[in-house]
């Protein structure tokens, strides 16, 4: 609605972003639902729902991946080619995606001008290149050396050349999806800076995560998405962290239930016996004389930094380190360090690992061949493969694990919660007496997200010795029975009493660890 | 896309299902409408004898494209088969007239079993790139082949011998029974046995496989293995036939066999196939080259169509994966 002066273009009156009626159908599906959003030009604007709510699909139409059904939408004024990336590109839109498009043995510089290197009749001008690239730092508040290798270079920092990337392009606004989700806390904190620092310079920002306490500290306002439709958008000040989840889950849940759980946790358990035991665990320059000993029905947290050694640790645990050295003991016997998965497999070992789709499932078969992929041998009869007993087994399993999807989907089509009970219920099939968990909520919705925690403290109060890892840090609180906290590859704290296991606590040992 | 607001009924005939399907299924729909261009220009193609004579010009690509099925669902890729074809090919004849024949026989399908785990060994425990080490392996066992050889043909003049390639079984040729036998149970195997699923997964996600406690290395040398001995099998078939053994014969021929395995459908990039893919692969690729002999097309020409044909296939492959993945 705004009017244009003749001669002057008042960028400031103009949205940034005008969303009217905008529509997604996919089949039978719509995955965008009428939704109209205005952003404005400067703002730092969040959008949060769970998994299929729809957010992937609005930032696919802003970036031209995706073309609309219906609906238009508007760029500082001018309405959207749809479908056409460089036509995005063009209007002004530059999106980071969770994966990283960076070339990592190319420089830094290299990296921001990918495809539009400065030349001169033909040759590489690295000195305007370097001029530039000077400026652009100075804008994000950063200072990356140019000739750095970006595969060098931690996760955030190359984050931050991808964004340079794009205002490079002349970008006004950034669309950034997940980026911190695998970034740790000094990373987070610099990158938000820098984001703040880019908003003071008037780009626009859209920001999607699942995590909500960074989506409070860095937003203008916030969106809330659910089932493809806008619930609500209001003022930062307007929401906190119960709101915004009881707008995602249409209803009042979700941090009660993670409080309910940790308070279960204060009850005393009785514990069984001791089920492993490790000691004087090393990865030379990873981890160092590391120690645990579990007992039956124990969740064992460990909390620290990404980077401090804790996924090195619980892999070294299961065979997967190869320069890994140490002493375990199963059952108080001692048994030969594991070389390998099949050797932990067989000490009664199991390992739910933290890149589901890469490393947890495969996504070309359905959920009954991954959950029985463990041991095919239990599921036939010499050496067919019994599909009605592997059904059988995958579906008492993915009952359990409240898997909402029949076993026959291909494990591509669930949904990230799904995934991941699918994942549990694989790496249960064997009964075995340890279970490793390694970041088991992430990139899933809250409402899975309680459902796992819940499963976890079931499977302990089975008797299974628990080990589970977490970025999220109130979960590994919620659920723990007892907290190692990991720094610079050291185990630097154990916290043991309900009263002393909290997040403040982990942190505070987390950055204290010492020098290496 | 899951659960969202105004979900219509899922009717199994809706458009984007009849779509999906079509592409899923697109070989065969491709295949039926070869079937009837080529009643069209012969009637007398769909007589048994004619069907026969077909079959029979499939076995040694059909068997070799049976080995090249197991090792693409893994992921990988044999380039070798030419070679072990040749080789096969050359020992079986020169020791067929130096010992009994189902032993000569024997010793070929070994032949190609080594070759084979040699492959595997190298693809596994060294870590070379499946092309280029069945590249390097299929020059090798060529080379050995001529060396062996001095390049001159060992020919065998024995009924005998020349049964398996042109014998007859009632109006059956032996090689076609051979080849029926073998797609069925490679097929029953692939599709219903606990290795063939083992090869699905390590196919789809080799990561995941090996931290499932599968034995990944050995599931993937012995697809190497199987290539190999299905190689020489082939080339058994190929020195009964012309009751000679000649170590020039491998030379285009791997590229056949893989076309008749891609067209069919089995994915290149791992983890998705069946044998039932490669018999229609099989299938179209000698029918089609039928096809174009009837209407007199030069020799240049067909292989300008089979190239095209090959890359079509995997486009096509690539295309619907990417379709149906949304």
């Amino acid at each position: 609605m705004s009017v244009e002066t003749a001669g002057s273009y008042q960028t400031s009156s103009v949205p940034a972003i005008e969303i009217t009626g905008l529509m997604k159908r996919y089949g039978q599906f719509y995955a965008n639902y009428d939704i109209n959003l205005t952003i404005s030009a400067g703002e730092i604007h969040s959008l949060v729902g769970q998994n299929g709510a729809g957010k992937s699909t609005l930032l696919g139409i802003l970036s031209g991946r995706v073309s609309p059904t219906s609906g238009t939408v508007r760029i500082f004024g001018e309405e959207l080619q749809y479908g056409v990336p460089r036509a995005s590109a063009r209007a002004g839109i530059a999106t980071i995606y969770q994966e990283l498009t960076i070339a990592p043995n190319l420089t830094a510089v290299e990296n921001v001008f990918l495809g539009r290197l400065i030349a001169r009749s033909g040759f590489v001008s690295f000195r305007r290149m370097k001029e530039r690239y000077g400026e652009l730092c100075r804008m994000m508040g950063v200072d990356i050396p140019p000739t750095a290798i970006a595969g060098e270079l931690s996760m955030a920092n190359q984050q931050i050349l991808e964004i340079m990337r794009g205002l490079n392009r002349n970008a006004r606004i950034l669309i950034l999806d997940e980026p911190t989700a695998s970034l740790d806390v000094p990373e987070r904190n610099a990158l938000l800076k820098t984001l703040r620092s880019l908003r003071e310079k008037g780009i626009t920002i859209v920001y999607v995560s699942h995590h909500l306490e960074e989506v409070l500290e860095i937003s203008d306002r916030i969106t809330v998405m659910r089932n493809g439709e806008k619930v609500a958008t209001k003022p930062r000040e307007h929401w906190t962290k119960a709101s915004m989840v009881a707008a995602m889950m249409g209803k009042e849940m979700g941090l009660d239930i993670i409080q309910t759980i940790a308070d279960e946790a204060n009850y005393e358990y009785e514990f069984g016996d001791e089920v492993l035991r490790v000691e004087n665990v090393t990865i030379p320059s990873v981890i160092e004389d590391i120690g645990l000993s579990i007992r039956q029905g124990e969740i064992v947290g460990i909390g620290g930094l990404i980077g401090s050694g804790r996924t090195e640790f619980v892999r070294a645990i299961f065979g997967l380190e190869p320069h890994s050295s140490g002493r375990m003991w199963v059952e108080g016997r001692e048994v030969k360090w594991p070389r390998g998965p099949r050797t932990a497999m067989g000490y009664g070992i199991a390992l739910a690992p933290e890149d589901r789709k890469h490393q947890g499932l495969v996504l070309e078969l359905d959920c009954r061949d991954n959950i029985n992929m463990v041991d095919f041998g239990k599921v036939s009869k010499a050496g067919f493969y019994n599909k009605n007993a592997a059904s059988a087994i995958a579906s008492a399993l993915a009952d359990r694990f409240g898997l909402t999807r029949p076993v026959d989907t291909l494990a591509r089509n669930l949904s990230g919660g799904n995934q991941q009970k699918v994942l549990l219920s694989k790496v249960t099939n064997l009964r075995p007496k340890v279970l490793i968990v390694d970041e088991p909520t992430r990139g899933i919705d809250i409402g899975a997200k309680i459902e796992v925690l819940k499963l976890l403290r079931q499977l302990a109060s089975e008797g299974m010795a628990v080990i589970v890892i977490s970025s999220e840090l109130e979960e590994v609180v919620a659920v723990s029975h007892r907290v190692l906290v990991f720094s610079k590859g050291r185990l630097v704290k154990e916290l043991n009493r309900k009263d002393e296991i909290n997040v403040a606590n982990i942190l505070h040992h987390a950055f204290q660890g010492g020098h290496r | 896309m899951s659960k969202t607001p105004g979900a219509v009924g899922q009717g199994p005939l809706s458009i984007s299902n009849l779509y999906n399907f079509s592409l899923r299924y697109g070989v065969v729909v491709a295949f039926i409408l070869l079937i009837v261009i080529s009643v069209i220009l012969y009637p007398g193609f769909l007589r048994a004898e004619n069907l026969l004579n077909i079959y029979s010009q499939l076995a040694i690509i059909g068997v070799m494209s049976i080995g090249m099925t197991y090792v693409l669902i893994i992921g990988g890729l044999d380039m070798s088969v030419g070679g072990i074809y040749a080789a096969t090919a050359v020992l079986v004849a020169s020791l067929a007239t130096k010992m009994p024949i189902p032993l000569a026989m024997l010793a070929g399908i070994l032949l190609g079993l080594v070759c084979g785990i040699i492959n595997g060994i190298l693809v596994t425990r060294f870590r070379v790139p499946a092309f280029v080490a069945t590249l390097g392996s299929g020059s090798i066992f060529t080379g050995a082949a001529l060396v062996y050889s001095k390049a001159q043909p060992f020919f065998v003049y024995d009924d005998a011998f020349q049964w398996l390639g042109s014998g007859y079984i009632g109006m059956v040729p032996v090689s076609v029974i051979l080849l029926a036998l073998l797609y069925t149970i490679s097929g029953v195997v692939l599709a219903y046995t606990t290795y063939g699923r083992s090869l699905y997964a390590i196919g789809g996600n080799m990561e995941a496989s090996r931290l499932s406690g599968m034995r990944v290395n050995r599931l993937i040398a012995s697809t190497y293995a199987i290539s190999g001995m299905c190689a020489a099998i082939s080339g058994i078939i190929i020195a009964s036939r012309l009751g000679q053994g000649q170590a020039n014969i491998g030379a285009t021929i791997t590229l056949d066999v893989i076309a008749a395995v891609v067209i069919g459908g089995t994915s290149l990039t791992g983890g998705q196939g069946s044998i039932w893919r490669t018999v229609i692969g099989g299938s179209f690729l000698i029918i089609l080259s039928n096809v174009f002999d009837s209407l007199s097309l030069s020799p240049y020409w067909q292989s300008i169509f089979k190239g095209m044909i090959i890359i079509g296939a995997v486009m096509l492959d690539f295309y619907t994966r990417a379709k149906l993945a949304k």
